[in-house]
């Protein structure tokens, strides 16, 4: 059994803190889930794999294109021609009720409906598989779906598709088919194709409970590596291999800036770090201040003159191997001086306005838009206000005009 | 900390100038000009560095105009140790070592070790007490309740400048209800772009409804391509059930239930055997019918009266016959024939003899003599003759058969001797002959025979012997004939029918011919009666056979459901034609299969079929006609959904709503840290004030009493602010209070604070009395209390009124120090 395990492919869904680009750039950007996806389908049909697996969230719901759909419907069908099975589950950004009516995807492709089931194939050496899955039909499920899960009974292989996060055991942030690793493993499953996390990684060795990630990053937090698993047996036991196809790269780079920096000269060194990466990059320069920065320099980093430099750097050669998407100025978070004295006071006053509800009330209005009501629940958020507050109390005495 | 020693290398009008602290408070007066603020400048620049020189700064560099070196030192106890901070020309605020006591050099940090957390503005803010800093007309009372509540925390005004600072920032990039703000904008433009998406997004449920209307008309299209192939076949099925129908009606016709279905070949042959039986026993019956009628018409023809009376008295013509036999027997003595025979026998005789009246007949004496008179010659001649000749013969024979001539010779000689024996015979016979004749005559006149040769006379004995008989005979006979005639024509009369006989044998043949006739008849008539008994026997037995044998058949016909024979061969017929319509249903039924038939058996009648033909032939009209159509639609899809897939401006549009979030997300981050910000320094300094105030209330209190002469004993602070209590318990809000009061009471706060902290960290406080405000009693009382401040502090008091130097204290003069210089 050769199979490949996908999943959170958000075909044609937007990139995420990017400005303007130039268009080249742009339209790699915007063909990267689309590549991406591409280069997996590419790999099945080379590896000649049993089948495939989507976990989950092939399309942004709210940015569900024509495009990404024609796109996705011509790989199946790609698929189709080659005998290979595909079996898909739709998650928290596709939901959608699953029902027996035609769709547009070809034959090859099964879709669990929105209640747990179980789907069998039987391999080209008869070997049974069983593959048990659902599909979201509302943006959030809150309610455990492992449980719902069979254990494994006669398949030579059972393999369980869950798009879902592990439980936090908080009511407030279990919406997607909260799961622990344990209830699992209990099932006693050959594989867990998991989806929804984006980053890979494999949470169980033995039996594999696996996050392919999604194949193309589209964030900087959606940094590193990003592929699909390839899972193949050998005999009664299972290795998942991570396969790199993202054809983009997100990541951050740290420059730390000496003295007596001048902006030139910081430019060629950005653009040598830039440089010296491999394959193509969508860079964030995290560049590290010091208090004897050229106050020029810091000048032009706050006011974004020196990354727009870098960019028309770029622009003028052309030929792009990477782009530096965003310039971080990253001073110490040090609060001023005179704070110490009254350290406690201020830590105290610190956890009364840095918590999640406090920051919620003071968003007000501003949360009726939903891709700020989404970051309002980003738990890490409050921590990066209080960063940023802090990098504001630390301007006032310098930039006071 | 406190300073001890001041020297200036050149800052501002300052040169290698000394100044030494020895009091507390350090009193120093200078007119206007005279250096007090250059002196207050440098040691806040030995302590916190050079400015820089840009901004507000500018002016604050001192640096000296005469070329001498930037800088000095300043002399400082700390912890009970001195050290010498010396801060000359340098980056970054200029270079500055720190000696301690045993001229060693500290460490780099070690002046931010003594300063604390504070830097130039904080130190200002805390400790130094000047125009700048102090209330002035421009705040509002509302602002000063403000800084006085958040006085309580390091650098509250600091801070304070700082929330005003970020709120600035922040209402200039948001406001809830703004407009033109950069937020505002955004978000506008959000929703505007927004707006444009949902509309792409509706092309994209356009591309949906298309892909929809695509998938499912593909999908109609491959169930219309995958049912036209049945649809064809039914048109090629149903157009061969058509052309079968002819073959499948005659199949049909000839397989429908018939009612021969129960006619076995069994009962047909039972039925046939009792109808052949019936006709054999009828044909019987006529032939014995006709037989009865021929014999009943022979018996009538046979029992004629004659007959009949022949039957009823039979016996009594057999005795009939009996006694015409017996009288024939009676004739037959005297039958006319032998009468006649008698009679012509008499003629004859009398005729051989020549006469009618013959002799009597010789008795048996005279026959015997006569015998004897003629027996003599006729003896001997047989014996010889025949001997000899006879010997002589077989002599011969057996000579030739013995070839024994001897033998043969010998027969011819007998033969020869024969010969001559008979020749003697002859002879002698001769002469015998006429001696008997003679005695002969004599005799023949005796017996009256002399006419007649002697030669008959033995020989005429039986004639004449007969010829007396039959006299005899005759006239018996004639005695009988009339008896016999009597009798006879008794009998005659008795006769059934007048035969005409001329004889009684006639009459006897004739009446036996007719008794055998009648015998005959009556035989055969009997016969006839039998047979016809017979025949009616078995008449009667056929009949009671046919009526069996018809009970038998109709009982089958009963079973057959027929009543007669016609309906049997009717049904026979049927059965025939039946079994040919099978055999013909069969050959039909060969060019039809089973499943033909089945499919046939669903039409009643060839129009349902010929329906169904046009029907299946329409059916796949329209599906053909709809497969087109749907191409048709297909195609026009085709290019709808390739235009909006190609032409992305859902996800262009889509991702400048994304790169617009960005923009918003990160002023609104802009915004809310900011806004954190603001409250993150406003709860610090609640908090710090809320915990301090108690304390520099404490002290506060005092300093105010002494600033205000005991007029203000106590200070409150609460949730509506803070209030003071006069003397008089009267309450009075900080917006209440003059502005000289007002002020006197923020001094109070601030020295209080400054005690309180003094705890943490105990710098010079700096007092340049530019005080406005305050007039000659009011300084008094100020200097009182930092005389107060100055057991804790060092306080170095900057003042341009001379009226310092009336109190006794030493001053340090600058007037004096610039008069001396020059």
């Amino acid at each position: 059994m050769k199979f490949i395990h996908t999943a959170d492919l958000h075909l044609d869904s937007p990139f995420r803190g990017l400005d303007e680009m130039p268009a080249q750039i742009w339209q790699r950007v915007h063909q990267s889930t689309f590549t991406a996806f591409e280069r997996i389908v590419d790999a099945a049909i080379n590896q000649q794999v049993d089948f495939i697996l989507i976990v989950g969230d092939i399309y942004d719901r709210d940015h569900h294109s024509a495009e990404a759909e024609d796109f996705f419907v011509r790989q199946c069908q790609r698929l189709a021609k080659q005998q290979i099975p595909v079996y898909l589950s739709y998650g928290n950004h596709d939901y959608q009720p699953v029902t027996e009516q035609i769709d547009s995807l070809p034959n090859n492709v099964h879709v669990f409906g929105n209640q747990v089931e179980t789907k069998t194939l039987t391999l080209a050496d008869d070997q049974t598989v069983a593959i048990t899955g659902f599909s979201y039909g509302k943006r959030w499920l809150v309610e455990d779906q492992v449980s719902k899960f069979p254990e494994k009974e006669t398949a030579d292989w059972q393999i369980g598709m869950l798009h879902g996060a592990i439980s936090q055991n908080n009511p407030d942030q279990d919406h997607y088919a909260p799961f622990t690793l344990p209830k699992l493993l209990q099932k006693r499953y050959d594989y867990w194709a998991l989806g929804h996390i984006h980053k890979h990684q494999v949470l169980n060795e033995e039996p594999l409970v696996v996050y392919p990630g999604n194949p193309q990053g589209r964030h900087k937090n959606e940094d590193d590596q990003h592929g699909y698993y390839l899972v193949q047996s050998n005999s009664d036991k299972l290795t998942a291999e991570f396969k790199p196809v993202a054809p983009i790269e997100w990541c951050e780079i740290d420059a730390h800036l000496t003295h007596d920096q001048t902006v030139d000269s910081l430019i060629e060194m950005l653009l040598h770090k830039g440089e010296a990466e491999d394959g193509f990059k969508m860079i964030a320069f995290n560049v590290h201040l010091t208090d004897q920065v050229n106050a020029l320099t810091k000048k032009l980093l706050a006011n974004g003159t020196i990354l727009e430099r870098l960019q028309e750097n770029l622009s003028e050669k052309g030929d792009y191997q990477w782009w530096p998407y965003q310039l971080n100025l990253l001073k110490g978070t040090a609060l001023p001086k005179m704070t110490d004295l009254d350290q406690e006071y201020w830590d105290q006053s610190a956890q009364d306005v840095f918590n999640q509800d406090a920051v919620i009330d003071l968003t007000d209005k501003l949360a009726k838009y939903g891709f700020i009501a989404d970051q309002l629940a980003d738990p890490s958020l409050v921590e990066q206000l209080r960063y940023e507050a802090s990098q504001k109390l630390g301007e006032g005495d310098h930039d006071e005009n | 900390m406190k300073i001890k020693q001041v020297h200036i290398d050149g800052f501002g009008k300052w040169h290698d100038q000394d100044f030494s602290f020895t009091n507390n408070p350090v009193l120093i007066y200078g007119a206007n000009e005279a250096g007090k603020t250059t002196l207050a400048a440098f040691i806040l620049s030995i302590l916190f560095g050079f400015a820089d020189g840009r901004g507000k700064n500018k002016y604050q560099q001192y640096i000296p105009k005469d070329g001498s070196s930037y800088g000095g030192s300043l002399t400082v106890i700390a912890d009970q140790h001195q050290y010498v901070i010396k801060r000359v020309k340098g980056k970054n605020g200029g270079k500055v070592t720190v000696t301690n006591e045993k001229g060693k050099k500290e460490k780099q940090d070690f002046l931010a070790k003594l300063l604390g957390p504070l830097d130039r503005e904080l130190y200002q803010a805390i400790y130094s007490f000047n125009q700048n800093n102090i209330l002035n007309d421009e705040l509002d009372r509302e602002q000063l309740e403000q800084h006085l509540q958040r006085l309580g925390a390091v650098g509250s005004q600091e801070w304070l400048q700082q929330i005003a600072r970020l709120e600035k920032a922040a209402d200039s990039l948001y406001k809830p209800r703004g407009r033109k703000l950069s937020l505002n904008r955004h978000l506008k433009e959000y929703d505007e772009l927004r707006e444009r998406v949902n509309q792409a997004q509706s092309q994209s449920s356009d591309y949906h409804r298309l892909v929809e209307e695509q998938v499912e008309k593909q999908s109609e299209l491959e169930q219309l391509k995958r049912e036209q192939p049945q649809l064809k076949h039914q048109v090629e099925k149903e157009e061969r059930l058509q052309r079968l129908w002819p073959i499948y009606d005659q199949w049909q016709n000839h397989q429908k239930e018939s009612l021969t279905e129960r006619l076995t070949d069994d009962e047909i042959i039972k039925v046939q055997e009792l109808q052949s039986r019936e006709r054999e026993l009828n044909t019987q019956l006529r032939s014995f019918n006709q037989q009865q009628l021929e014999q009943q018409a022979v018996v009538k023809k046979l029992s004629d009266p004659e007959v009949n009376d022949y039957r009823s008295r039979k016996a009594h013509y057999q005795q009939l016959k009996d006694q015409l036999l017996a009288l024939q027997i009676q004739k037959n003595g005297q039958t006319v024939n032998q009468q006649e025979q008698w009679y012509t026998e008499l003629k004859q005789l009398a005729e051989r003899y020549g006469s009618v009246n013959l002799p009597e007949p010789l008795s048996e004496r005279a026959v015997s003599e006569l015998e004897g008179l003629l027996r003599a010659n006729s003896q001997t001649n047989n014996s010889q003759n025949l001997f000899i000749p006879g010997i002589g013969i077989v002599l011969f024979i057996l000579g030739l058969i013995l070839r024994q001539p001897l033998v043969w010779i010998c027969g011819i000689i007998a033969l020869g001797g024969a010969g001559v024996l008979w020749f003697k015979q002859q002879q002698r016979e001769k002469q015998l002959t006429e001696e008997r004749n003679s005695t002969l005559q004599s005799f023949g006149k005796n017996h009256n025979l002399t006419a007649f040769p002697t030669s008959k006379w033995l020989m005429m004995q039986g004639d004449l012997h007969r010829y007396h008989d039959l006299r005899a005979q005759l006239e018996q006979a004639d005695k009988r004939k009339t008896n016999f005639d009597h009798q006879l024509e008794l009998i005659k009369q008795q006769l059934p029918v007048s035969l005409t006989a001329d004889s009684l044998n006639e009459l006897i043949n004739s009446y036996q011919r007719w008794l055998v006739e009648m015998q005959d008849q009556l035989q055969r008539l009997n016969n006839v009666e039998q047979e016809l008994t017979r025949i009616q026997r078995r008449n009667d037995q056929l009949t009671q056979q046919l009526i069996e044998c018809r009970q038998a058949k109709e009982t089958e016909y009963k079973s057959l459901g027929i009543k007669n024979d016609n309906e049997f061969k009717q049904l026979q017929a049927q059965k025939v034609a039946d079994q040919t319509r099978k055999v013909t249903a069969s050959a039909y039924g060969q060019q039809l299969t089973t499943s033909d038939r089945q499919q046939l058996a669903h039409y009643d009648s060839k129009h349902l079929l010929d329906t169904k033909v046009s029907l299946v032939h329409q059916n796949l009209a329209a599906n053909e006609q709809k497969q087109t159509e749907l191409e048709t639609a297909l195609a026009q899809i085709n290019v709808q959904i390739n235009a909006l897939v190609q032409e992305g401006s859902f996800s262009e549009l889509n991702q400048k709503l994304t790169n617009l979030q960005t923009v918003i997300w990160n002023e609104t981050k802009q915004w809310l840290s900011s806004q954190l910000a603001i409250r993150w320094i406003n709860g610090a300094l609640k908090l710090a004030s809320q915990d301090r105030y108690p304390k520099i209330l404490q002290q506060a209190e005092k300093f105010f009493a002494i600033l205000t002469a005991d007029r203000y004993q106590k200070i409150v602070v609460d949730d509506n602010g803070i209030s003071v209590l006069n003397r008089e318990q009267q309450i009075f809000q900080v917006a209440e209070l003059s502005l000289g009061t007002a002020e006197q009471l923020f001094i109070s706060l601030r020295l209080g604070f400054i005690t309180v902290i003094s705890d943490q960290i105990k710098l010079p406080v700096m007092v340049d009395d530019g005080f406005v405000n305050f007039d000659n009693v009011r300084r008094g009382r100020m200097l009182k209390l930092l005389n107060q401040m100055a057991e804790e502090n060092q306080v170095i008091y900057f003042t341009a009124n001379d009226q310092i130097k009336k109190l006794g204290s030493p001053v340090v003069d600058l007037d004096q120090l610039n008069k001396n210089k020059v």
